[in-house]
Parts: structure tokens; C-alpha cells; sequence
């Protein structure tokens, strides 16, 4: 019991002198949350705590705050009870709605305000029109950018006397049947089904997602993928569903990272940001290539996918050259290396590219430069500059439902297509409803 | 028998010591009830900058969309199957227990346990064991050739959260039913025995109508949990897939309001629900308390 009392009596009297020293020293606090756990978070922590001791005005907090989701959504409560951080990582898909929220500081003006000079015509552009307006302001930085590739495993490709990847979808199909043959439990499987199998499917075909050019031009969307090819695409995995070709392994990652490193599936479509946790999990050798497409196309560039940083309105003013200095930092060469390498996200400037390509990353990670080059493919469209609709949380939601009832056959892919359209449609137009009068 | 009526002089007193208990349900229920009816009407964005009242849309457009009557659908067949199984097997755990001689109390604290961990948890754990891709179970069941595929089947993703959800709310069970059974007179039971009832007879004749009222509260406090309390196990086990087959009314609140930001439809869900709760309360005790023997 007087141990306790002790206990107690110290870590008041602690508690005390550091309220001294904040108040004296004090440098001011930046919070930044992210929804990045893992190897991916302790980098983040790392490449703060380098920034922190590099100047002593500043402190700069990381948080890691659960999924994409739960960090918006944490976000956003503490937003109204003003309690918000100062920076945010959101989904890229999810950007429209912070967009219009009226609760952030535009990252360009941020950065233009406190006198940080970033040579954005250094950037990789592809990356940086996605989180542009239509007049061309850079809203918020990319941070954690990332696109899906297809990856195999190469052991299991020798087993069932396959040399290449797949370079079409049917393709794809004669694979998985020959894998099947040779005693796999399933040829295909996929993460982020959505954004791969019809976002990313839309764009190497140069089909639309939806209207207003994927929604660029403006907020009065609906959706268009029912009417495209994606539809016998849909059908397609369904068909291949029934005998193994394709197995449904769930929502997100996790069950597709499950099955591809358990051997059960030798092909995965799956974010090139993979990388970390397949090499951690695989026990087999294993590589990664292009999107497949159908043969009468020449692809497309892919659609980008992971998230961005985002600098919350509504703090002193004194923080925010802080915040700048912080953004600037993270942009820096080296860091974009280390981030790149360390992540498997793909490095935002083109500096940085070519330094991890001078040093010979590539090389030996041929991979990480499948997605940077399939991103950047020559010939972008209306169709595959970016897709921009409000609300994603809950489209995608309802359009997982729907796709959900199609692998399980409780609709064709055209009826279950229709009604993901319809679902996403209303939501759209919630979203056009709440922010059209601004 | 004759209430006990305490009185008191002023008017002050008494209000004084309600006071805490008033204040408590004002701010924890009806400040929030009220903001839910008033969100029910308007349709704001996330961040609380934009409010517009679209009057009865939000409700219209629940009572329009097919989704919405699929998920009542579900909510029926999961609390039903919740409140039929956990209310049997803690029947069933209770009258064994009832009967054990030695290590009763170890019995009675491994049943107990169950209830000390949080739905989300308890989701979470049988996900592990469930999960065609790395569930354990779901690997011995492919092994003796059971296709087990919650992610794709139905039937099966709707029979994993009622074991999930049942599961945890058996313990509950199994403690009034214990105490039930435990205050049933033996000299009736004996009786019965000597006159020739055997225990199958007596446990039909007389242990069941005597649980009449510990039934009649569970099935209530069941229906409430299954209707309220089981989002979290939802959320862990099946995100109410495959296809919103596992979508009950509750878990769509959650997910409507809470992940997808959808203030003003979350909030007229939640007031359907309340209404819904609420009449099927009053419904069980119209009707189906009449049965009830309270000894």
C-alpha cells in the first residue's frame, strides 16, 4: 500500500515537472493520424522522430488510428468536438468528400503560406492529378500511393509447366485451369475487389466508371459499369467461380493474402503496397506483373489507390508553418526513397525513382517498378485520368454486397451489376444533394 | 400485501435525491433520443457544416429500398435462431449442472465465463476458427469434405453469427436458469416421484411451467440483446455479408451511420428500431406473459 501511495505521489510530482518543461521549452505539438499499422507504421514513426530531432520548434506526434475507415471516422468526431489533428491520411478513393468538407487547409497554399518551396513539376503527375481540382489546386499531398499488380507464384507456375505471367484474362482462365490440373485448390483470387475488378478493369480498358468523367467534371454522377464490358468480365469470374478458376476470399486483404500465401491460390491481383506482408508470409518464390487485359485492347494506365495527406483547418496559425515544414521534409528525395523502399507504395517524385533505379532497386525488386510503370502508361484518357465520386465508403460497400451476391450465385452478374448501380446511384445523388448548394 | 409509503414533508427532498438518476437518463438517453428524431429529418454531412431538413425523405427512402426489408428479414431469423438456441442450450447446461454432484462449481464457472468477453472479441474468435481461408475448424470440416464457405454461403454466414452471437449469451442463460431450477421445492419433485412420474414427465409437468417466469424474462432480455447488443459480432465475423445476408437491423445502423457517415438515415433506422423493440416488448408481455405461472 505505501508502495502505491509512493507510486502515485512520483508520477504526480513527474506529471508536474514535465507541465514545467512543456511550458518553458515547449515545442508545439503536431498530431498526425494515419491508418497505417506494421512495418508501414514504424516506418512512419521512424521518419518522424528523425524529423523531430532535426529542429527543436516543432514535435510532431504520430498516431495510428485503426483501418482507413476508423481513422476518417475518428477524424471527423473529433472534428466537431474541435479536437481534430492536424494532419489526416485518408483513402484516395474517399478524397471528394474531404474535398468539399470545408474542414481543410489546401496542402498547396499551406506549403505556398509558410514559404516551403515544393517543385511540383517534379512530382510524379499521375499521382498529383488525383488529389488536384479541376483548376489545377493540389489539395492534399500523396503520400502513401499505390496501384494493384498481379501477382504469382513462381513456384507453382513450375509445377503446372507455366514460364510467363498471363498477359490477357483468358489468359488468366487457361492458367488457372492448368493449375487446377496440377492439384491446386484454386487458380485466382483477388483483394480490393472493387477497385480492382471493376475500377482498375475500367481503366486498362478505357471504359467509364461512371459519368461526368469518372466523376472530374463534376458531382452530378452515376455510375456506367453495368452498361460496359466489365459485365462479361463479372461473368467471367463468376463462371470461374463455379469450378475453382476463381475463389472469393472476401472483402479487402486479408483472405486474399491468406490464400495466395498459403499456396492454396497461385494468382492474386493485389495493391504493389503487398509487398511487405507477401515476402513476410510466402514461403515460395514468387513475382509480380502487369495487370491482365483483354486481348483486343492495348491497356490503359492503371487507377492509383492507397491514401494521401491531408492538413486539417481550424488550428493557430503558428502550427501550421510547422506542418509545412514537416510535409516538405517527407517529400524530400531520400525519404521518398526510404518510403518507397521500405512500403512498396511508389515513390511520388520522379527524383526519387530515378535515384532507388540508379541504385539498382529494380533489379532485384522488378516488381515495385511494374506498378510505377504501369501507372504511368502514355495515353491517359477521360476514362483513366481518376475516379472521383462522393460518399465511397458506402458505395463501395454496396457494391461489395451485390458482387458478393454474384460469386455466390444468387444473381447473374448483369442482375447483380444493375443493382449495384442502382444502390450506388442513390448514394451519389445523396452526395450531390448534400453539396450541391455550395 | 400493503406498499410501504414513506412521506415526506417538502417537495424538495425527494426531487433532490431523484435528481442524479433523472440527470443520468436527460443526458445519456434523451438528449441523445432527441438528436437522433431531429437528425432523422435532415440530411448533414460528416464534418456537422451542412444541415438541410429533407423532412420525411430519409424514412421514405428506407420503406423504398429492398435492402432495407432484406435486413428486417435477417434480424427475424437471427434473433430467433439467438434466442432458440442460447435459451436452450442454457436450459439444457442448467438442468445438467443442476443434477452434477461433484465439481459443480467448476462447471458453473466455465459456463460463466463466456459472458466476460466483449461481442467484438467473441466475434473475433470464432472468425478464427471459422475463416474458410485460415479457420481452423473451417480446415477439419474441408478435411472430411464439408464445403464451409461463410464468405460466399448464405446460410452458413447467418448460421456462424448465431453461434457466435448465442455463444456468448448462454452463460447469461445458464445462471437464471441455475437459479430457477435450484428454487423449484424438491419435496414437489419428490412427490411427483413417488407417485411414479419419471424424470422426463416431471421435467415436462412440473420443472418447465415452474421456469415459466425465468423463461418469460430471458426470451425478453434475449430478444433485446439479439436485437441491440450483437453489432460488434457482426462486424468482427461477416461486415453483414455475404451480400448484406447477415445485415440486421442493428449492424445496419452501425455501418450506415458510423462507417459511412450517413447521419440522417442511420438516425431514422434507429428510430424504426426503437419503435420495432418496443411494440414486440409490449407484445410479449400482452400475450405471452399470460402463460406465465408465477408460482
Amino acid at each position: 500500500m505505501i508502495a502505491r501511495r509512493t507510486l502515485l505521489a512520483a508520477a504526480g510530482a513527474a506529471t508536474l515537472a514535465l507541465g514545467v518543461a512543456q511550458a518553458s521549452a515547449a515545442p508545439r505539438e503536431i498530431n498526425f493520424w494515419y491508418p497505417l499499422g506494421g512495418a508501414i507504421g514504424d516506418l512512419i514513426v521512424k521518419m518522424t522522430n528523425d524529423f523531430n530531432s532535426s529542429q527543436s520548434d516543432y514535435k510532431v506526434v504520430p498516431q495510428f488510428k485503426g483501418s482507413y475507415d476508423e481513422t476518417f471516422n475518428a477524424a471527423v468526431a473529433a472534428y466537431r468536438a474541435k479536437k481534430h489533428p492536424h494532419l489526416l491520411v485518408g483513402i484516395g478513393a474517399g478524397s471528394l468528400n474531404l474535398m468539399l468538407s470545408g474542414a481543410i487547409y489546401p496542402v498547396e497554399d499551406l506549403l505556398k503560406d509558410h514559404g516551403q518551396k515544393v517543385d511540383w513539376a517534379s512530382f510524379v503527375q499521375p499521382v498529383l492529378d488525383y488529389y488536384r481540382t479541376p483548376d489545377g489546386k493540389l489539395l492534399s499531398l500523396p503520400f502513401n500511393s499505390s496501384t494493384p499488380i498481379f501477382w504469382y507464384n513462381k513456384d507453382a507456375f513450375d509445377k503446372a509447366g507455366l514460364t510467363e505471367p498471363p498477359k490477357t484474362w483468358d489468359d488468366v482462365g487457361t492458367y488457372a485451369a492448368k493449375l487446377r490440373q496440377a492439384g491446386f485448390d484454386c487458380g485466382y483470387t483477388t483483394a480490393w475487389q472493387v477497385w480492382v475488378n471493376i475500377d482498375n478493369y475500367s481503366f486498362l480498358q478505357n471504359v467509364p466508371v461512371a459519368s461526368q468523367d469518372n466523376g472530374m467534371a463534376g458531382i452530378e454522377t452515376e455510375f456506367l459499369f453495368n452498361k460496359t464490358r466489365v459485365v462479361q468480365h463479372i461473368a467471367r469470374l463468376q463462371e470461374w467461380g463455379k469450378d475453382g478458376r476463381f475463389l472469393y476470399t472476401g472483402r479487402t486483404w486479408q483472405g486474399a493474402h491468406g490464400a495466395f500465401a498459403s499456396g492454396k491460390c497461385a494468382m492474386m491481383t493485389e495493391s504493389s503496397a503487398g509487398h511487405a506482408g507477401i515476402k513476410q508470409a510466402a514461403k515460395f518464390n514468387f513475382a509480380a506483373s502487369y495487370l491482365p487485359h483483354e486481348k483486343d485492347v492495348t491497356p490503359k494506365n492503371s487507377l492509383i489507390g492507397g491514401g494521401s495527406i491531408w492538413a486539417m483547418a481550424g488550428h493557430p496559425k503558428e502550427d501550421y508553418a510547422g506542418v509545412a515544414a514537416y510535409l516538405s521534409f517527407l517529400t524530400s528525395t531520400d525519404r521518398q526513397v526510404e518510403w518507397h523502399k521500405g512500403t512498396g507504395y511508389i515513390p511520388i517524385t520522379k527524383a526519387a525513382y530515378e535515384k532507388a533505379k540508379a541504385e539498382g532497386y529494380y533489379k532485384e525488386n522488378p516488381h515495385q517498378e511494374v506498378a510505377i510503370l504501369q501507372l504511368m502508361r502514355e495515353g491517359s484518357t477521360s476514362n483513366t485520368k481518376a475516379l472521383r465520386l462522393g460518399n465511397y465508403v458506402q458505395y463501395v460497400a454496396a457494391i461489395e454486397d451485390e458482387l458478393e451476391n454474384i460469386w455466390g450465385d444468387k444473381k447473374t452478374a448483369q442482375q447483380g451489376l444493375d443493382d449495384a448501380v442502382r444502390r450506388g446511384n442513390e448514394i451519389l445523388a445523396r452526395f450531390a444533394q448534400q453539396n450541391r448548394k455550395r | 400485501m400493503i406498499g410501504k409509503k414513506v412521506i415526506f414533508r417538502s417537495r424538495g427532498l425527494p426531487l433532490l435525491l431523484l435528481a442524479p438518476q433523472l440527470l443520468v437518463i436527460l443526458v445519456f438517453f434523451f438528449w441523445p433520443a432527441g438528436q437522433a428524431v431531429y437528425q432523422a429529418f435532415h440530411l448533414a454531412d460528416p464534418f456537422g457544416q451542412h444541415f438541410e431538413y429533407v423532412g420525411l425523405d430519409n424514412f421514405r427512402r428506407l420503406f423504398n429500398s429492398p435492402e432495407y426489408y432484406a435486413s428486417l428479414w435477417a434480424t427475424t431469423v437471427f434473433s430467433a435462431g439467438v434466442a432458440i438456441v442460447s435459451l436452450g442450450s442454457g436450459l439444457l447446461l442448467a438442468a445438467f449442472v443442476d443434477h452434477v454432484r461433484r465439481g459443480r462449481a467448476v462447471y458453473k464457472s466455465l459456463i460463466i465465463w463466456p459472458y466476460a468477453v466483449a461481442p467484438v472479441l467473441a466475434g473475433v474468435l470464432w472468425l478464427f476458427l471459422f475463416h474458410p481461408i485460415y479457420g481452423v475448424v473451417a480446415f477439419a470440416l474441408a478435411r472430411i469434405g464439408i464445403g464451409w464457405n461463410p464468405l460466399l454461403n448464405s446460410n452458413q454466414a447467418m448460421a456462424l453469427v448465431v453461434m457466435a452471437a448465442a455463444w456468448k449469451q448462454v452463460s447469461y442463460n445458464f445462471v437464471f436458469f441455475l437459479a430457477g431450477l435450484q428454487a423449484i421445492p424438491r419435496s414437489v419433485l419428490e412427490a411427483a416421484a413417488i407417485d411414479g412420474a419419471g424424470p422426463l414427465y416431471r421435467f415436462r409437468t412440473i420443472v418447465l411451467p415452474l421456469l415459466t417466469p425465468t423463461t418469460f424474462f430471458l426470451l425478453v432480455i434475449n430478444l433485446v440483446y439479439a436485437f441491440f447488443d450483437t453489432f460488434g459480432i457482426i462486424h468482427a465475423v461477416t461486415h453483414g455479408g455475404p451480400g448484406g445476408a447477415t445485415n440486421i437491423l442493428v449492424y445496419k445502423v452501425f455501418a450506415d451511420g458510423f462507417i459511412g457517415q450517413d447521419l440522417g438515415s442511420s438516425a431514422a433506422q434507429s428510430i424504426v428500431l426503437m419503435v420495432i423493440v418496443v411494440s414486440l416488448t409490449v407484445l410479449q408481455f400482452r400475450f405471452l406473459e399470460r402463460k406465465v405461472h408465477y408460482g
